[in-house]
Order: C-alpha cells, then sequence, then structure tokens
C-alpha cells in the first residue's frame, strides 16, 4: 500500500473542488524551474540537472559510435532511457524498468525525435559504415511529482548543451569537442492532471495521488509532436483543445529557460 | 591496473593532478539533499559526484527474508550510464555486485540492527560520476546518509584508498594512477575503534610496500572521518532539507 | 528545498552516531556504553544533565510503542481482526473485541461482582448493538482505506503490536511529518497544540507516528498545516513556542483581511 497516496486523495480532491491547489499554485502555474548544465561535464558529452519545485532530475547524453540502421546509412541514431532509481521514491524498486521507465522515455524520445530536435542527418562519421548513437538517459533523483515535464526539460537542455567529440584514426577521443551537437528545435512537454472537474499544469507528488487522467502535450513552437493520455480517468475533446492551446502558450514562457 | 603509459605518473613528487604523494582531492559532503528519502547524502569527490540515501526500517518484502533477529542491510551501488567515458549499460553488473556486497559488510558493523526485527533498511548509492575510488566515495557517502536517516549506528564508517603508482604509495589515486598503476587498496576504517570493515587489494605490493600503503589509507579515512561529522554538523547551519 | 534556520539559536551540542558523552552517569534514549564511555548512537541534539545524559533524535522512523496513540490506515480486514498500517516497518493489528462500542459501554462484559457471580453484559442505552457475537462483518465497521486513530495496547519484542481504542477520522485533512518531530509539535504539557488548536478552532489528531489528522475552516486548516511544517523545519531551535504563535496570529490577520475583502467586493 502507498500509505502516503491513501492517506491524501480524498482531501486533496475536495481541495480542488473549492478551487485550491494543496501548494498555493495558480492552476496554471508551474513551479520553480532551475535548469543546471555541464554537471557531468568531465565523462558526458552533455548534461543538464532540472529542479522543477523539488522534483529533481539529472539527464545525461553519451555519443558511441556505431553501424548505421541499414535503410537510413547516414543518419545518427537516438536512443532514449530513463531509471526511477530507488534514491528517488519509496515507491521506485530496484532490477529492470517498469512501465512508468518506459513510458517515461518513449515519450521523451517522441518529443525529441518526431520534432527533428537534433539533425541526425550530420551524424555520420563514415557513411553507411559508422555514425554517432546518441544516448539520452535519464535518472530520477528525487520524485515529488510530474517526472515527464522535468525528464523532457533535461533532456532537450542537456542536448542543447552537448558537444560531438573527435574521431581520430578509428577511435573516440573523449574529452575533446569537435563541434556542437546540431540542435535546431527545442520540443518542450507540458503534462495537465485533472483532479474531479479541475485540471491543473504540472501536478506535484500529492496532486498525482488524487488524479483521475493526465495528458503531457509536447509542442515545439508552432507544432504539436507528441501527446500521451494517462491514468484511468478521461477527458472530454473540448478539454483537450484547450489543454493543447494552453501547452503552445507554456512553451513561449519555458523555452526562455532553456540556454 | 597496470597499462601502459608514455609519460610517468610522478614527476618530481608531484602527480598527474599537481597532488602531493600524501594528499587527497578535495571532498566536499552535503547532509539531507532529497525530501523523500529518510536519510541522504551528496559528495564530491576529486571529479567523483555520489549520491547516496537511506530508506528504512521499513517492512521487508518478500517475507522469506525476513529476520525475527534483526534487520536486513540491503545496499545497491549503482552506475550511471553517462557517469563513465564509455557509457556503462544500466542495470547491475558483476563490477557493482561485488561492491554493493563489501560496503554492506562494512555497514553492518555499525548499525544497531538488532533493533528492527524483520525490517530492512535500505541503502542507496549512486554514482552520477566516476573518476577512481568510487567505492570509497559510496561508503563514505552512506555512513552520512545512514546518520541522516537516524539509523542507530555504533560510529560512522570513513572510506579512503591507497596506491601504488610508478613504485610509490599514494594516497587517493585518481583516474590515471588507477588505470596505469601498479596496486589499488580500498579500506573503510572506523578511527575512535581502529576497526578496518572494508579491504580489497588488487596489484602488485611487497609485505613492506602493503603495511605503508595500509597506514597511508588509514590516515586519509581519518581526514574523511572528520569531514563527515563536519557536514552533520553544519547540516543545520546551513539549512538542510527536512 | 533549504530551510533558513541559520540565524536561529540550536537547543544544544549536536552530536553524531560513536560520538563520546561522558562517564559515570545514568543515560537513556539513543545512547549506548562502549567500554566505560557512553555514547551517542544517533545523529541528534544532546540533553546534558549534571548525572543523567541522553540524546534527542533529530530523525528517524517511528517504532511502535505501548501507550502510544498513532494515526494510520486500515490495510487489510481478517476474520477477526483488522490490520493498520502505521507508516512504520511494524504493522498493528486490532481484534475485533477491542472494536466494541467501549464509550457507549453497550456489550462490554461487566465482569464479575463481590459476590463472584457474573454481570453480564451491559445491556444499556440503544442504538446499534455492537457484541462481540454480532459482528460478523468486519468490513462495516472498518474497511480497506479507513483512516484510525488507534492505542497502542502491547508490543512484544519483535515490534509486535496489538491496538485498541479506533476511533474512525472523516474528512479533513492529513499532514505527515517525522515521528520525532512529535514531542515539539505537542510541546511541554500540550502547550504547542493547545496553541493551534486555541488560535485555529480545529480539531487536530496528533499521532505519535507523525500522521497528523485536522479538521475545521478550510483555510484555518492550511495555516496550521504551514505551521505544523514550520515546527518541524525549526524542531532543533529554541524560541519555537513564540515564533509559532507569532506567526499563527499574523496568519489569521491575513485570513481576516481576506474575508473582509470577500465581503466588501461581494456587496459592491
Amino acid at each position: 500500500m502507498n500509505i502516503d497516496k491513501e492517506l491524501k486523495r480524498h482531501f486533496i480532491g475536495r481541495l480542488i473542488d473549492n478551487n485550491r491547489r494543496i501548494d498555493g499554485r495558480g492552476f496554471d502555474d508551474f513551479r520553480e524551474l532551475n535548469i543546471e548544465t555541464g554537471l557531468i561535464s568531465d565523462k558526458a558529452e552533455g548534461s543538464s540537472m532540472v529542479k522543477l519545485g523539488n522534483t529533481e532530475v539529472l539527464c545525461g547524453i553519451k555519443l558511441v559510435p556505431g553501424e548505421p540502421w541499414s535503410d537510413r546509412p547516414n543518419e545518427g541514431i537516438l536512443m532514449t532511457g530513463a531509471e526511477l532509481v530507488p534514491i528517488a521514491s519509496p515507491n521506485f524498486e530496484t532490477g529492470r524498468p517498469g512501465e512508468e521507465a518506459i513510458e517515461l522515455a518513449r515519450v521523451v524520445d517522441r518529443g525529441i525525435r518526431e520534432s527533428h530536435m537534433v539533425d541526425m542527418e550530420k551524424l555520420a562519421i563514415v557513411e553507411g559504415e559508422k555514425v554517432w548513437m546518441v544516448f539520452v538517459d535519464i535518472h530520477v533523483i528525487n520524485h515529488d511529482g510530474n517526472l515527464l515535464d522535468a525528464s523532457s526539460i533535461a533532456a532537450v537542455s542537456a542536448l542543447k548543451n552537448t558537444y560531438v567529440p573527435k574521431f581520430e584514426d578509428n577511435e573516440v577521443v573523449r574529452g575533446e569537442k569537435d563541434r556542437d551537437l546540431p540542435v535546431v528545435k527545442l520540443p518542450i512537454s507540458c503534462t495537465f492532471a485533472k483532479i474531479n472537474k479541475g485540471i491543473m499544469i504540472d501536478p506535484i507528488l500529492d496532486e498525482e495521488f488524487a488524479m483521475d487522467a493526465r495528458l503531457t502535450v509536447t509542442t515545439s513552437g508552432k507544432e504539436i509532436h507528441a501527446m500521451q493520455k494517462g491514468e484511468t480517468g478521461a477527458f472530454t475533446p473540448a478539454e483537450v483543445s484547450e489543454l493543447v492551446s494552453k501547452a503552445f502558450g507554456k512553451h513561449k514562457e519555458l523555452v526562455k529557460k532553456i540556454k | 591496473m597496470g597499462g601502459k603509459r608514455e609519460e610517468p605518473l610522478i614527476v618530481k613528487g608531484k602527480r598527474v593532478d599537481g597532488r602531493k604523494v600524501d594528499e587527497m582531492r578535495p571532498i566536499k559532503i552535503e547532509a539531507g539533499v532529497l525530501n523523500r528519502a529518510d536519510g541522504s547524502c551528496y559528495l564530491e569527490w576529486g571529479k567523483n559526484k555520489i549520491i547516496a540515501a537511506v530508506y528504512g526500517p521499513r517492512e521487508l518484502h518478500p517475507k522469506h527474508l525476513q529476520d525475527n533477529t534483526q534487520a536486513y542491510l540491503r545496499c545497491r551501488y549503482n552506475m550511471a550510464p553517462f557517469s563513465v567515458s564509455d557509457r556503462k549499460r544500466p542495470g547491475p553488473d558483476r563490477r557493482s555486485t561485488e561492491i554493493s556486497k563489501v560496503i554492506s559488510e562494512a555497514l553492518q558493523r555499525v548499525v544497531f540492527l538488532n533493533y528492527f526485527p524483520n525490517s530492512v533498511v535500505d541503502v542507496f548509492m549512486e554514482v552520477l560520476q566516476a573518476d577512481a575510488g568510487t567505492r570509497c566515495a559510496s561508503l563514505t557517502a552512506a555512513s552520512v546518509a545512514l546518520a541522516d536517516a537516524g539509523v542507530p549506528m555504533k560510529d560512522l564508517v570513513a572510506s579512503c584508498a591507497a596506491g601504488k603508482a610508478d613504485g610509490e604509495i599514494v594516497l587517493d589515486m585518481m583516474q590515471e594512477e588507477d588505470n596505469f598503476g601498479e596496486g589499488d587498496l580500498p579500506m573503510g576504517y572506523i578511527p575512535a575503534r581502529d576497526e578496518i570493515v572494508l579491504m580489497q587489494l588488487d596489484g602488485e605490493f611487497t609485505k613492506e610496500e602493503f603495511e605503508k600503503a595500509q597506514k597511508t589509507a588509514i590516515d586519509g579515512c581519518k581526514k574523511v572521518y572528520e569531514l563527515q561529522m563536519k557536514a552533520l554538523k553544519d547540516k543545520f547551519k546551513k539549512g538542510g532539507k527536512e | 528545498m533549504k530551510s533558513k534556520t541559520e540565524n536561529l539559536e540550536l537547543r544544544g551540542d549536536i552530536v553524531i552516531p560513536g560520538e563520546d558523552l561522558g562517564k559515570n552517569k545514568r543515560h537513556g534514549g539513543f545512547t549506548f556504553e562502549d567500554g566505560d564511555m557512553i555514547k551517542s548512537s544517533v545523529f541528534g541534539i544532546k540533553e546534558d544533565k549534571k548525572d543523567y545524559v541522553s540524546v534527542i533524535s533529530l530523525s528517524g522512523r517511528y517504532l511502535p510503542k505501548a501507550g502510544d496513540m498513532v494515526v494510520g490506515i486500515i490495510s487489510r480486514v481478517g476474520r477477526t481482526f483488522w490490520i493498520i498500517n502505521i507508516n512504520a516497518a511494524y504493522e498493528s493489528l486490532l481484534p475485533v473485541e477491542k472494536a466494541v462500542s467501549r464509550d457507549r459501554g453497550y456489550g462490554r462484559d461487566r465482569g464479575r461482582d463481590r459476590g463472584g457471580r457474573d454481570r453480564g453484559r451491559d445491556r444499556r442505552g440503544g442504538g446499534f448493538k455492537r457484541d462481540r457475537e454480532q459482528i460478523t462483518d468486519l468490513r462495516a465497521l472498518y474497511k480497506e482505506g479507513d483512516i484510525v486513530s488507534i492505542k497502542i495496547d502491547d508490543v512484544n519484542e519483535i515490534r509486535e503490536s496489538y491496538a485498541d481504542g479506533p476511533r474512525k477520522l472523516t474528512g479533513g485533512r492529513i499532514v505527515i511529518v517525522s515521528a520525532k518531530k512529535v514531542p515539539r509539535i505537542i510541546g511541554n504539557k500540550k502547550s504547542m497544540l493547545n496553541l493551534l488548536r486555541d488560535k485555529s478552532g480545529c480539531r487536530i489528531v496528533v499521532g505519535q507516528n507523525g500522521i497528523i489528522w485536522l479538521d475545521g475552516d478550510e483555510e484555518a486548516m492550511q495555516l496550521v498545516v504551514d505551521a505544523i511544517l514550520k515546527i518541524e523545519r525549526e524542531s532543533h531551535t529554541r524560541g519555537l513556542t513564540n515564533r509559532i504563535s507569532e506567526f499563527m496570529d499574523e496568519g489569521l490577520k491575513k485570513l481576516k483581511k481576506t474575508e473582509k475583502a470577500g465581503k466588501t467586493a461581494k456587496k459592491e
């Protein structure tokens, strides 16, 4: 039993019915966002530590030479993974990534991949034989709600601050920069939680305990690149349209924080 | 250990990073950094970056692991995929499993496990960036995290390694010395009790070299202990996460 | 989130596990003997009196103790008992006999009189018969997920406990704090708890396990929750009761202002 959840979900719903959030935020307000890039600069080609309220997510980027897909011989390969390591929550277990970690990784990946954020065609080393594999690894450090947005922002800000290392004599020269990773867009995800009739942005953990449905919308300024509805409740089409508009609005606000 | 390097590791008493043979890398320790864990510690040691978190005593599942005379101390050392030069596949490997075991055995010497029958005290260590000496850094952080969690212990365990590079005994090896040196001796030690609770050796040491390395590691552990104590006592001066 | 407690005075010296506390003294909580030296077993604050020393632990999970009142949640319903999750490594078992309505007295075994005759069962009062034999469906009384306060009756050597005096807590809200901070939230002779109750007008049930239930006006409850979290952050400092009293007064002033503003806005 998740005792935290069972003790809190009833009154959270009542607060929402009275138009209040447990931390006093507006329904359209994100928590305080802090982005620190380069924390793992000695070993990773790019990294970013995101603090969204008390939620903390670290993303590291590693570039590794590998074989291209046969149908895309001159393109780099993007691989996104997420680990919900047990330091981050009393409810995270050791072992292989479960469905929550896998969904998190795939949704973050979708935003990056479908927006063509990274210009994969510029990541060939030897055409047809060797390309850069870009590993985006999300490491959750402290879970206080909305891992999706924190991870998405971490991945995007890490990639924006990633370098492509030198490749000489058939070997990677670790620690030596060849050029910046070619980044053309910044997809940012925006997650909404529905509790009874109220819909709020950036749910804190206590709100996730009470939420009936969840919608994540990843946009890059003018286009939607990924959407994911979660939990067992439902949204009306009208609600979804409104949330999409709000997501576009939030993108303008959040993109300024990614340098 | 023991690869070939063109330049020597020690030139005129100075090591690759400018240190003397008996100098430690800079260490920064902060207690109480995570708000969900019962206790936690963030530690930087040279370029190593480690977070340790403790949960417990809490209910232990599966039930067949329960021991009605004492708590089960469960330790997990894990490296993030981006923590090393050549990306590491996520998940436990044989090295991580061995390190988790020796760290757990070191801590079992000091934790009052018999206070909490049938339960588990979980100690998780995540290496976010690695640069030689991660097991010592992890054990050091784990001790602080246990204290931060209010888990009763006889004492803290301090940990530090000595090694052999270019024939000389050095304190606190860094990456190059670990890769190209001749020996490595990580140690976990309790100064007030003069007890060695973790010790591993690999490489080539004569008996005299070993004695010198052991003393060097112990001296290092004593310095680390002072830093652990200071980090805990400073928690309320700077203001920690409750 | 970092708390700004740098400028607040500490209640005592901070000690760490293994730290020397003295010799030839009586010693209490969270200390142990190592040879002839008394040492601290935890990270906490030293309480040093002339011939007695103990340590107040600043953190640590709850351990059930006989006589403690705790707040928990029904985790499982058995044939003749309920299992209650009290947010500890150990659950508590509430036998069905203890759920017989004690306050009404109905169904209670009245024992024997001076002549040794069985007085039989209490048959006074009306209402629901809650005799032991009447309770066939335990879920009708308490089901999984119900929040209850219980008294820990008895704890054995492996920390298994029996519970008594259950009361269901409905509505209101919950705040969870470290069990080690509960004494500060209650205060010396309940001074802090009474302060919170009197100023807010809320019902407050403080479980020794760190789970606190409150009920009352929504805004007043929020203020109490904020005060409790402030006590938790600053429990290691001096002068806390006065600061909390000021905090509550300021909070109540602001509430009256917004209430007034709300009323004037409605008028216009």
